[in-house]
């Protein structure tokens, strides 16, 4: 539960004060998809700059984790994070599908990463390439549903059930190809764990109305 | 011109269209323990209950779905709970035609 970068030009007291009503909804784990998206500018940078350094704050007074959403904007992104101080019950970037290049600060700062439908796609060589290096205790799959259909069913809408499609290419790369060994088997066991780890989680006390 | 909608099936496969406008099925991934998908967006699917009961076959045990606070209103939290009553219904019959 958030407010997208596409969306901040409306994010104001008003929004935020339903948001934070939501917050306290016991099955809501997490803020997000928030962040910055430079690629569409849907709204102003000023304004996304502004409605996802008040929801990092936000997320950091209710003790839930971050789910970041961060196109053609990773360096300001990283750098609002920095200073207003990564959320302590976690922080996930959400559909990466950038290099091994960019992927090392945000591992480095102790990030989730998830990965989704782009790792399938054909031209992603550098993507496969930055998912072997995220620490196994770091990673998540996902989809993005209805978005980002992976291979070999792109042109179809995305559900949440093709994130085996992703899971599988994963495994793949990261050198658990043979289908009968029980190696595959616990690698992609721990991406289930990451998930639960971060995001099955007990409401907060802040969202009990206990602080 | 708007995309031509796509049939729901009521099974657990996975299919893609060919080029004679058939849908053909795809093999599934062969995947033994249970998985995760953080990140969907339910309501903007177009029959969340099933869905989830597709993704339960094939072992997707949990789902996060994303809801924004400006332009996705108040649904998921009105009806997530309704989506997985039926979606557990679903399972029992889409189960049987995978």
């Amino acid at each position: 539960m958030g407010c997208h970068p596409h969306n901040a030009q409306h994010y104001d007291d008003a929004l935020e004060a339903v948001l934070r009503e939501r917050l306290h909804d016991g099955r809501v784990s997490a803020l997000g998809e928030v962040g910055l998206d430079y690629h569409y500018d849907l709204s102003p940078r000023e304004a996304q700059r502004e409605a996802f350094r008040r929801q990092i704050r936000l997320a950091k007074e209710a003790g839930l984790p971050v789910v970041l959403h961060m196109r053609e904007a990773h360096d300001d992104g990283f750098a609002i994070l920095s200073e207003e101080g990564f959320p302590e019950a976690g922080t996930l970037l959400h559909c990466f599908n950038l290099d091994a290049a960019e992927l090392a600060r945000w591992t480095e700062a102790g990030c989730f990463i998830a990965f989704g439908g782009p790792l399938t796609f054909k031209k992603a060589d550098e993507v496969r390439e930055a998912a072997k290096l995220v620490p196994a205790d770091r990673l998540l799959t996902e989809t993005d549903a209805p978005y980002m259909t992976p291979e070999p069913l792109r042109g179809t809408t995305c559900g949440p059930e093709h994130v085996a499609f992703t899971a599988a290419k994963l495994a793949d790369v990261r050198g658990f190809e043979d289908l009968r060994t029980p190696a595959r088997g616990e690698f992609l066991r721990q991406t289930y764990l990451n998930a639960l780890g971060l995001l099955d989680r007990e409401p907060t006390a802040w969202q009990r109305g206990e602080e | 011109m708007e995309r031509e909608a796509e049939p729901l099936f009521r099974d657990g496969l996975f299919r893609k269209k060919k080029r004679n406008g058939e849908w053909e099925v795809v093999a599934s991934p062969i995947i033994y323990t249970p998985i995760a998908d953080s990140h969907a967006h339910l309501q903007m699917l177009p029959d969340p209950p099933l869905s989830l009961a597709r993704a339960a076959l094939h072992k997707v045990e949990f789902v996060e779905t994303i809801v924004d606070v400006w332009e996705d209103g108040a649904e998921t939290f009105e009806r997530l709970d309704d989506w997985a009553f039926k979606a557990a219904i679903e399972i029992r019959t889409i189960g049987r035609h995978c």
